[in-house]
């Protein structure tokens, strides 16, 4: 354990010190995840407090939240995604689902990534994506902007593409924990692999 | 040398990360408009002139390095998280309304009005026409030239010529009605530290 | 192949030629069976392991057959159609009806294959006096930029797409219908006849359709290909069914050879005859737009009409339908997965994996205590970031390696396993490989708490060894360690010689490095596995409950209640690959 390059939460998060985190009022953590070095979140990237009624401001909305048990891994980049409405642009918030494992030198701009998704290294994610839960993204894939992943599938390519189907078995198999062998696999419950991060 | 207070904020971010990127060496000799905005994570450095232009906006942790060339930033340049552009030989210029998106690697020319994707580099003397768009990951090979309105996408670099921009002006005033919205929102919500970097 | 060391995958179909081999082996899953299979060594390089290695995760287990069972071994079925982009649940109907293609607002890139989206065009007041609202609609690609405004399509509302294409579409091949009437007025050829007569590519579909529907039912009414169902009613058809179920000698005698049917020979039949025009026209038009404007075949093969040459002709693509599908053992017909119908769900109705049945083999050298998973390719401590790593790539041949293999029993009895590999691995490069401990025990996957509180009794280290700086002593007969459910051997592999020189001193020459493959240097070992079990009958269980209720130990079950079931399977361990030099 080197407590220089971790701090750890309440919650039990694992934020590196070398993460290059803004605007850290926005973005909610759901506990026991793990944001390693260099990873950046663009929680400054939120919409802006409307006016209420009574004249008070609204609290500002939140930016980007992320899950349990989620790896965000060296060098990501998380930004809420924006565009243009009603005349001005807005950004919206971005959700990161449970045991999501994001591989290093991602960037995500997606509107929503649901749990059980493992993405693999140098990733983008487009404006406004929306990806289902139990999806395999391979490394160097890039999603575009708007694009809707469904449940169940591995995704590839430049543009990304559904490029085939999961196993039944997937996310399975890291019940057995023990033997010097990781307890963890792509897609299943990533407790264990945050647990080993120090 | 004080520590760098954010000018400008809506939030104040914690004293300790403002101060994490002081800089060590001097500031390059920049020349900077005073409407630029300057995260206070963005990086500048080296021993060539930079100029940044008016309305130009530097995201955090975005770096401009001019230890083997000047960089010269248009009018209106956003240089997202992650973004480098490294100065090379005579410079590197970055045309009007370039947006150069997360992680993309700079060490070309890049024409007014082009788009940058995300994780892009573009190699050592390459020129990028204008209203081009690189897919993000795209990667030029060093000295490439990209004709003006070229998209190039794929993994295999596939190229097309953007009729859509090029032959419909209305598209084209569209996408830079958007991208002024954008940079406005921007204004608002991007902490700029111009001052540090003010010579 | 570009997965990554080590990997295991397990091996299923490796003897069925054909279905009747197939279910004869299923039927007679005892020794003989097995033994059919240890007598040959599975070879993982044969041009025939590929279509039956699979991962453990993509494979399910029958209960009946008790036998793994892969892609090849079960049979699917269509659960649920549904659209990829809006996540619609398309009805069984409205697939057979209008195609597996979606018919909301779901459109791919003719060029680059992304979801398309719907933009508003913001018509300058002066561009576009003429239109009413000012507002239109386009779709446009958020990747490669392509918009439907390159082929001059513009949307009057953001909904009800597909009608408005179709609508765009008819209207345009009317269009070209009129513009080259009015070429052949002009031009004073030939082919005037054919260029008036010319029909839509839709249209020459209804007219082959119909054509082919005419010739079947006329020239062979009793056509099994018909799939019309009033066939069946008359009374040629009752006589074709009779003579299905006929002895085969009387069938023979009355199979007629087949009367060949004619082809279609004009365009009211649906042929589309060549029009030397036409050729000319884009033989002109490539000449004059060149490279550039000629559509890739990826970008055909998506086309509805695969002959599109042109980019400018490229029509947006409906999105095509995915399916949920169930799966049967294609042996005894049983199911093995079902998933919900519903989209959104994506839990299972019935799920039997191999993962849940069978023993979980993973390797890994000895002396990297901590390999970075390929699939997580971070580092996980700091210590472990410095830790000198095992180099998988880089074996060298003729150093002893040690490996540790450890099961993982999913099962809630513990399991006996026997390990078999052959001395010596096929293919170019002979590695050779000792398992330590071939026979062993792996505990039941009992609750997690019963480890928890018994760990001091049951768990006592058993074969334990503490690892130390230098090359380990692993002892023969002995297994390395032991957990609740797993239990790890050490495997001894000395990886062969590329090229088979066993000297490996003589250099070898440049020819011979180059007879080698890439994939030779690679060190896969097949392993045998074997386990038995003993379980509860289902009978016995009833039994049990009676004896429980009596306040008997649990322990005192009859032995006629117990049964010993054997699964044996072969897997492939890939290890390593052996330096090029």
């Amino acid at each position: 354990m080197s407590p220089d390059l971790e701090s750890i939460t309440d919650t039990g998060n694992k934020i590196s010190r070398r993460a290059q985190i803004t605007g850290t009022a926005n973005i909610t953590l759901g506990g026991k995840t793990v944001i390693q070095s260099d990873v950046v979140l663009r929680g400054d990237l939120h919409r802006l407090p409307q006016r209420k009624e009574d004249g008070t401001m609204e609290r500002t909305p939140t930016a980007i939240s992320i899950g349990r048990y989620t790896v965000i891994s060296s060098g990501c980049v998380l930004r809420p995604p924006g565009r243009n409405s009603g005349g001005t642009w807005r950004y919206y918030g971005m959700k990161v689902g449970d045991n999501v494992f994001v591989g290093p030198n991602t960037i995500l701009s997606s509107a929503s990534i649901s749990s059980h998704v493992h993405i693999g290294a140098s990733c983008t994610l487009g404006d406004f994506s929306i990806i289902n839960s139990n999806v395999k993204i391979l490394p160097g894939t890039v999603v575009p902007a708007l694009m809707v992943v469904p449940p169940g599938v591995v995704l590839g390519g430049q543009p990304a593409r559904v490029v085939g189907e999961l196993g039944e078995g997937w996310g399975g198999g890291g019940n057995g924990v023990g033997g010097g062998e990781e307890a963890w696999t792509e897609g299943g419950e990533l407790r264990e692999l945050v647990r080993a991060i120090r | 040398m004080a520590t760098p207070q954010p000018t400008a904020s809506l939030r104040p971010t914690p004293p300790k990360r403002a101060s994490t990127v002081k800089p060590i060496l001097p500031p390059p000799p920049s020349t900077i408009h005073p409407t630029a905005v300057i995260a206070s994570h963005a990086v500048l450095s080296g021993t060539h002139p930079i100029t940044i232009g008016a309305h130009c906006i530097i995201h955090p942790y975005a770096r401009i390095v001019s230890a083997e060339g000047p960089v010269e930033l248009q009018e209106g340049v956003v240089v997202w998280e992650h973004g480098i552009i490294e100065g090379r030989g005579e410079g590197v210029r970055i045309g009007r309304g370039v947006i150069v998106e997360s992680g993309a690697r700079i060490e070309g020319e890049v024409g007014e009005g082009s788009l940058v994707g995300q994780g892009s580099i573009i190699g050592v003397g390459s020129v990028v026409g204008k209203h081009c768009k690189l897919a993000p990951r795209t990667i030029l090979e060093p000295q490439t030239r990209i004709p003006d309105f070229t998209v190039v996408y794929g993994a295999n670099n596939a190229r097309r010529v953007d009729t859509t921009v090029r032959d419909k002006a209305e598209t084209m005033t569209a996408r830079e009605k958007g991208q002024q919205r954008q940079m406005d929102a921007l204004r608002k919500l991007v902490p700029g530290n111009t001052a540090k970097w003010m010579t | 192949m570009a997965q990554q060391f080590p990997y295991t995958y397990y091996a299923c179909c490796i003897n069925a030629s054909s279905s009747a081999s197939l279910v004869q082996k299923r039927s007679s899953h005892t020794t003989t069976a097995d033994e059919e299979d240890e007598d040959r060594t599975f070879d993982p390089r044969s041009p025939r392991a590929n279509y039956s290695l699979y991962p453990l995760e993509h494979l399910l287990y029958c209960d009946d057959c008790q036998q793994i069972r892969c892609p090849r071994c079960y049979t699917e079925e269509i659960v649920a159609w549904y659209c990829p982009s809006c996540l619609f649940d398309v009805p069984n109907t409205q697939v057979r009806t209008e195609g597996n293609r979606c018919q909301r607002n779901c459109y791919n890139c003719p060029i680059c294959t992304s979801p398309l989206q719907v933009n508003p065009l913001e018509h300058s007041s002066h561009l576009a006096p003429e239109s009413s609202n000012g507002a239109s609609y386009f779709l446009g690609c958020p990747y490669c930029n392509w918009s439907s405004l390159d082929i001059g399509v513009e949307f009057a509302k953001h909904t009800g797409i597909t009608a408005q294409l179709a609508k765009l579409k008819t209207a345009r091949q009317s269009q070209a219908k009129k513009e080259r009437e009015e070429r052949a007025e002009n031009t004073d050829s030939n082919d005037n006849n054919a260029l008036n007569e010319r029909p839509t590519r839709d249209d020459l579909f209804s007219n082959l359709k119909s054509f082919y529907k005419d010739a079947l039912s006329s020239a062979n009414p009793v056509n099994p290909l018909s799939f019309d169902p009033t066939l069946y009613n008359s009374p040629p058809s009752v006589t074709r069914l009779m003579n299905l179920y006929a002895p085969p000698s009387v069938k023979r005698a009355k199979a007629a050879k087949p009367t060949p049917m004619r082809e279609a020979h004009s365009t009211s039949e649906g042929l589309l005859p060549l029009s030397p025009v036409d050729e000319d026209m884009s033989i002109a038009r490539m000449a004059q737009a060149g490279w550039d404007s000629l559509s890739s075949t990826a970008q055909r093969s998506q086309q509805q009409h695969p002959t599109t040459k042109f980019v400018q002709d490229l029509w947006p693509a409906q999105t095509r339908l995915l399916t949920r599908r169930a799966k049967r053992c294609a042996t005894c017909r049983h199911i093995l997965t079902k998933p919900d119908s519903k989209i959104s769900s994506t839990r299972y109705r019935i799920r039997i994996l191999a993962l849940d049945k069978v023993p979980r083999l993973s390797i890994r050298a000895l002396s990297a205590l901590h390999t970075p998973h390929p699939s997580f390719p971070i580092s996980v401590s700091s210590t472990a970031a410095t830790a000198p790593r095992f180099e998988y790539e880089n074996l060298r041949p003729g150093v002893m390696v040690q490996f540790l293999l450890t099961l993982h029993n999913p099962l809630f009895e513990p399991i006996r396993v026997t390990l078999g590999t052959p001395a010596v691995t096929p293919g170019k490069l002979a590695s050779r490989v000792t398992v330590l401990c071939p026979q062993f025990e792996v505990g039941a996957n009992t609750d997690v708490w019963d480890e928890a509180l018994n760990s001091s009794t049951t768990l006592s280290s058993k074969g334990k060894m503490q690892p130390g700086d230098g090359p380990v002593q692993a002892e023969a007969g002995k297994v390395w360690e032991r957990g609740r459910n797993w239990t790890s051997v050490v495997v001894e592999i000395v990886p062969g010689f590329p090229g088979g020189a066993p000297t490996g001193i003589v250099p070898r020459t440049a020819e011979e490095e180059e007879e080698l493959d890439e994939e030779d240097t690679v060190v896969e070992v097949p392993v045998f596995v074997r386990f038995e079990y003993e379980y509860e009958h289902p009978d016995a269980a009833v039994f049990e409950k009676m004896r429980e209720e009596e306040g008997a130990r649990v322990k005192e079950v009859p032995e006629m209640g117990r049964q010993t079931r054997e699964v044996a399977f072969w897997t492939v361990l890939g290890v390593g690959r052996v330096a090029g030099r």
